[in-house]
């Protein structure tokens, strides 16, 4: 039974590996304050977006490029520029995920992650217009 | 009370349902009972066996009729009742009633027992041999039924207030959500009532097909289980791997399939941009697929040692936990962030927890001896007890989590005292097929590991307090492929090595000529795209068609003398072909490229530059591939916005693509993509941005502003602020002189002309002078245009307090500015051999299905 021993060293070897690479290797998810103090590790950010301050989408010059402001969920501002096209409907997201990093006070965003109020199922149905 | 007379109401159906539901619930239980009581008392076994029969017809019977009443209730579009109000409408075609009915979590319950139910009668044609096994089957459906319930528990002197499940049969206007809402009130509320409606982006056949295969995959898990239940509670620990191997294989064929499905779905219909996104739902789908594959394999195994004896239950049992635990992690809403599409919380957290905890205990109970029994079982309520006494609290989730494994631990020893010393040591040789069969399942566990932890992130940070983000598609890969390439070899190998020992020189013969062609036809792909990377991509490939190349061979050597037997081969062969598809059509897409006209935006940072999508105005061609494309326009047809692209070859117009947006004012817009399939690639095209308004207004003939919408900035001096197309800095604040700056203010006279400098990116620099003049009391102020870029600037007010201007910026809009796209498309090369390598693995397995079937006769 000696090379089966063996083999199941490796695959608990491998398996705590595994879960530690898989912890190990993680973003977090963090404040806008927190991007700010590490402005070279990437962070999830989540929080509203800001409908009173400017969105700018100008697809005519660059379609891979949105700028707008978020709040985060700790209620501090600060401006995004997405290197994404703006998503369809971003006005009426109801909380929004930025991924990327801080950089000159903007947080330059990979990725977006969009939820809208009814996009998917079972949103609470407060009123209904007959 | 209520004594209003509800015009056209028919309230039947929710006393009914709940008769059905109640008769369903009891008779699973009883049907339990009796069935496991017939194994602890063999001399009762024949009344026991009848009783369990009974009940199981009286409950599958119970379950087909529930159904039936909600298709009805759907079918006829009874919008009294509240699933049928928030699953369909009027406008909703018949043929999705199917998708609206498992569209919400009660259908999919439903959708879940239904097939236990199916599948429960095939097996009650040998009741008496299958007895545990119809047991737990009836005990999994005992637990789903409490899921419906929808009765809400509530003692205020303990405390408790709770509601057990979520009834699909009721009524809309007492639905929580809906019960004050005033049209309630009305008598007469049914004659205007329509239903929310089923959302577009989910009417499509992939939602008719997808979900039936999934749930019939999972429930098929539960059958294997239910043989190792049954085989623990007759301390028969090895004859049973006979028996569960064709439901295995099933469960592996079909629940493979509806995964095939779900990335089928993603990449036609959805906007993933690809078949896979390890999205947590799909990988939720996955390694209960995984687990059962590798539990399957071991019931091939002939030689039963008490390794396999050990690891083949644990496997299996994992498989149908892992399906519990997807449950749990896709209903209770845990997963928040972290998935787009995982269903909201019902309130069934807790019961779900409950499932999940209780079939994990189970088996273990079973293993352990009666004093350990007693500790195990008494812990467990003590925690449960704990667990919902201190609402959850972090110490409670921390012990559940502890119990949980230690449930492993415990589980695997007590199985390993109960196995038989006399089991069969493990064949030590590892040029034997249960050598690698062994080392395969194993790979595939590690695989679910991993996928499993990376999954629970949000789990992990429920209970620890971290805020760990699950990883995306990268991160998965980059461990992933390692899985990919030791199962590839390993499947390659193992169909040329035998249960026990082989003639190594034929061995080596034949596992030559396999590595020969692989290596030919590695070369043949790598020479069509040299500059793929080495690794993982190359060696990846080479995997990928040795796995295949080792299939086909054996294809072809066994299909004539047993063609059923060739279902290992053909599985074999089709994974290699997947991985081979996955690292071509994945690793060599072309993406369309930008525009000419377009300028490079030095100002932004090199790492972030992203060129997925490019905009086109009305008209404008972009090259992709081979290909040229040519935004032809746009049309609103109905609840559609449709934009056609030309796709011109050789100057020829080759064909055209429509991908669409789905426009649905209540459940958000959708983007819908466009393909185009060709033997050798797939053409992909996708919106992902258009202004809708634009679209709108030109079908309604109404022309497009003048301006773009004004922003408005509160700036001081020396302040840059970024609007339409240009860098905007605050100069400065210029007053004419002759200023007469008076004690009496109705005779004041102020001429500011407060300085702006435009730089746009188009390389226009502008000075900009809008005027702000004071006169006694009025204030008059004029905007000013920046000749190049068309910005048109007014400063409506100055605020000495705090040295702030306020300005409004506007753009004059270009002829036909708003006829635009930002779409991205994408060249998926041989994406055939992927789809091909899916369908092989089930066809493989569902012929390995029909061949044990045969040769044991039925389950």
């Amino acid at each position: 039974m000696k090379k089966i021993h063996l083999v199941l060293l490796l695959v608990i070897a491998a398996s705590v590996g595994v879960v530690l690479v898989a912890l190990g290797n993680s973003d977090s998810y963090a404040s806008f304050a927190k991007a700010i103090e590490n402005p070279t590790r990437t962070y999830h950010v989540a929080g509203k977006l800001d409908l009173n301050a400017p969105m700018v989408y100008d697809p005519h010059t660059e379609a891979n490029l949105f700028h707008f402001t978020m709040i985060d969920n700790d209620g501090k501002r600060c401006k995004v520029a997405l290197h994404k096209p703006r998503p369809q409907d971003f006005e009426r997201s109801e909380q929004i995920v930025v991924i990327g990093q801080m950089e000159n006070e903007t947080f330059q965003a990979r990725d977006i992650l969009t939820k809208c109020p009814s996009k998917y199922n079972d949103a609470p149905t407060q009123t209904v217009d007959l | 009370m209520n004594t209003i007379e509800f015009i056209n109401e028919q309230i039947w159906p929710e006393y009914l349902g709940r008769g059905l539901l109640i008769l369903a619930l009891i008779s699973a239980f009883f049907g339990a009972y009796s069935f496991f009581k017939s194994i602890l008392r063999p001399n009762l076994e024949q009344s026991w066996t009848g009783m369990g029969r009974l009940a199981f017809l009286i409950h599958s019977s119970s379950v087909f009729l529930i159904v039936a009443l909600l298709f009805s209730l759907l079918l006829s579009r009874q919008f009294e009742f509240y699933y049928v109000w928030k699953h369909s409408n009027t406008a909703l075609p018949q043929s999705y009633i199917f998708a609206a009915f498992w569209e919400g979590q009660e259908g999919s319950f439903l959708l879940w027992a239904f097939w236990h139910s199916v599948l429960g009668l095939f097996l009650l044609r040998n009741f008496k041999t299958n007895s545990g096994v119809l047991g737990t089957v009836m005990l999994v459906q005992g637990f789903l039924m409490t899921m419906l319930l929808g009765r809400v528990v509530f003692i205020p002197e303990w405390g408790i207030d709770f509601t057990i499940g979520s009834y699909p049969f009721t009524l809309t206007r007492e639905h929580p959500s809906l019960m004050n809402a005033p049209f309630t009130k009305l008598p007469d509320y049914l004659l205007s009532l329509d239903g929310r409606g089923l959302n577009p982006a989910l009417q499509n056949y992939w939602m008719t097909i997808h979900p039936p295969t999934l749930f019939l995959g999972f429930a098929l898990t539960t059958i294997p289980f239910g043989f190792v239940v049954q085989a623990f509670l007759r301390r028969d620990f090895s004859s049973w791997f006979k028996k569960a191997l064709p439901w295995a294989f099933l469960g592996v064929g079909i629940l493979g399939a509806g995964i095939l499905m779900g990335g089928a779905w993603a990449y036609e219909a959805l906007s993933f941009g690809g078949f896979w996104v390890w999205d947590p739902v799909e990988n939720a789908s996955l390694v209960p697929w995984l687990l059962l594959t590798a539990g399957a394999h071991m019931l091939l195994i002939p030689k039963k040692s008490k390794l396999i004896l050990t690891l083949a239950p644990v496997f299996l049992i994992l498989g149908f936990i892992t399906v519990l635990y997807s449950t749990f992690l896709t209903r209770s809403g845990v997963l928040g962030d972290a998935s787009v599409h995982s269903f909201t919380d019902l309130g069934l957290t807790g019961q779900l927890l409950l499932f999940l905890f209780f079939f994990m205990a189970l088996p273990v109970y079973l293993v352990l001896n009666k004093r350990f029994r007693f500790y195990y079982l008494s812990a467990g309520l003590l925690l449960l007890v704990f667990g919902f006494s201190s609402q959850f609290s972090s110490i409670s989730n921390g012990l559940w989590t502890l119990y949980g494994l230690l449930s492993f631990g415990l589980g695997i020893y007590g199985l390993n005292q109960r196995l038989s010393p006399s089991a069969p040591a493990l064949e030590d040789n590892i040029w034997s097929r249960d050598f690698w069969m062994l080392m395969g399942a194993l790979v595939l566990t590690v695989s679910a590991l991993h996928l499993t932890v990376e999954t629970s992130k949000p789990v992990i940070n429920k209970l620890t307090g971290s805020s760990m983000a699950v990883g995306d598609v990268a991160a998965y890969n980059a461990v992933q492929w390692w899985f990919g390439l030791l199962l590839s070899i390993g499947m390659g190998l193992v169909l040329y090595l035998l249960y026990g020992k082989r003639n190594s020189a034929t061995l080596m013969k034949d596992l030559g000529q396999v590595a020969l062609v692989a290596f030919a036809f590695t070369l043949f792909s790598y020479s069509l795209y040299p500059s793929m990377k080495v690794m993982p991509d190359a060696l990846l490939l080479l995997g990928g068609w040795f796995a295949a190349a080792s299939g086909f061979i054996f294809i072809r050597r066994f299909i004539r003398k047993h063609p059923l037997a060739a279902g290992g081969g053909i599985a074999h062969a089709g994974f290699g072909l997947l991985m081979v598809g996955i690292v071509i059509s994945m690793g060599q897409q072309q993406n369309v490229s930008k525009n000419q006209n377009q300028i490079n935006l030095k100002a932004l940072n090199e790492e972030f530059s992203n060129e997925e999508h490019v905009m086109l105005m009305k008209g404008d061609t972009v090259a992709m591939a081979d290909y040229r494309l040519v935004f032809a326009g746009d049309s609103l047809d109905g609840s559609f916005a449709q934009y056609q692209i030309d796709y011109f070859s050789n100057q020829e117009k080759a064909f055209s693509l429509t991908p669409r947006i789905i426009l649905s004012p209540s459940m958000g817009n959708v983007a819908e993509p466009a393909t185009k399939h060709f033997l050798t690639h797939d053409v992909f095209t996708h919106i992902t941005y258009v202004d809708l308004e634009n679209l709108k207004r030109k079908s309604a003939g109404i022309s497009a502003p003048e301006y773009e919408e004004p922003q408005h900035f509160e700036l001081k001096i020396g302040d840059t602020v970024y609007s339409s197309n240009a860098y905007i800095v605050v100069e400065g604040i210029a007053s004419e002189p002759g200023a007469k700056i008076d004690q009496n203010p109705t005779e004041m006279q102020l001429q500011l002309y407060p300085t702006f400098t435009v730089r746009d990116l188009d390389g226009n620099v502008d000075t900009v002078k809008p005027s702000f003049l004071i006169q006694g009391l009025s204030l008059q102020t004029r905007p000013d245009t920046a000749k190049g870029n068309g910005l048109v600037i007014e400063v409506k007010k100055i605020n000495p307090k705090t040295s702030t201007i306020e300005v409004e910026m506007q753009r004059k809009k270009y002829q036909n500015q708003d006829d635009f796209i930002i779409m991205k498309a994408v060249v998926f090369p041989w994406i055939k051999l992927l789809w091909a390598g899916c369908f092989l693995v089930v066809i493989g397995s569902l012929m390995a299905v029909v061949e044990r079937f045969k040769q044991h006769g039925q389950g």
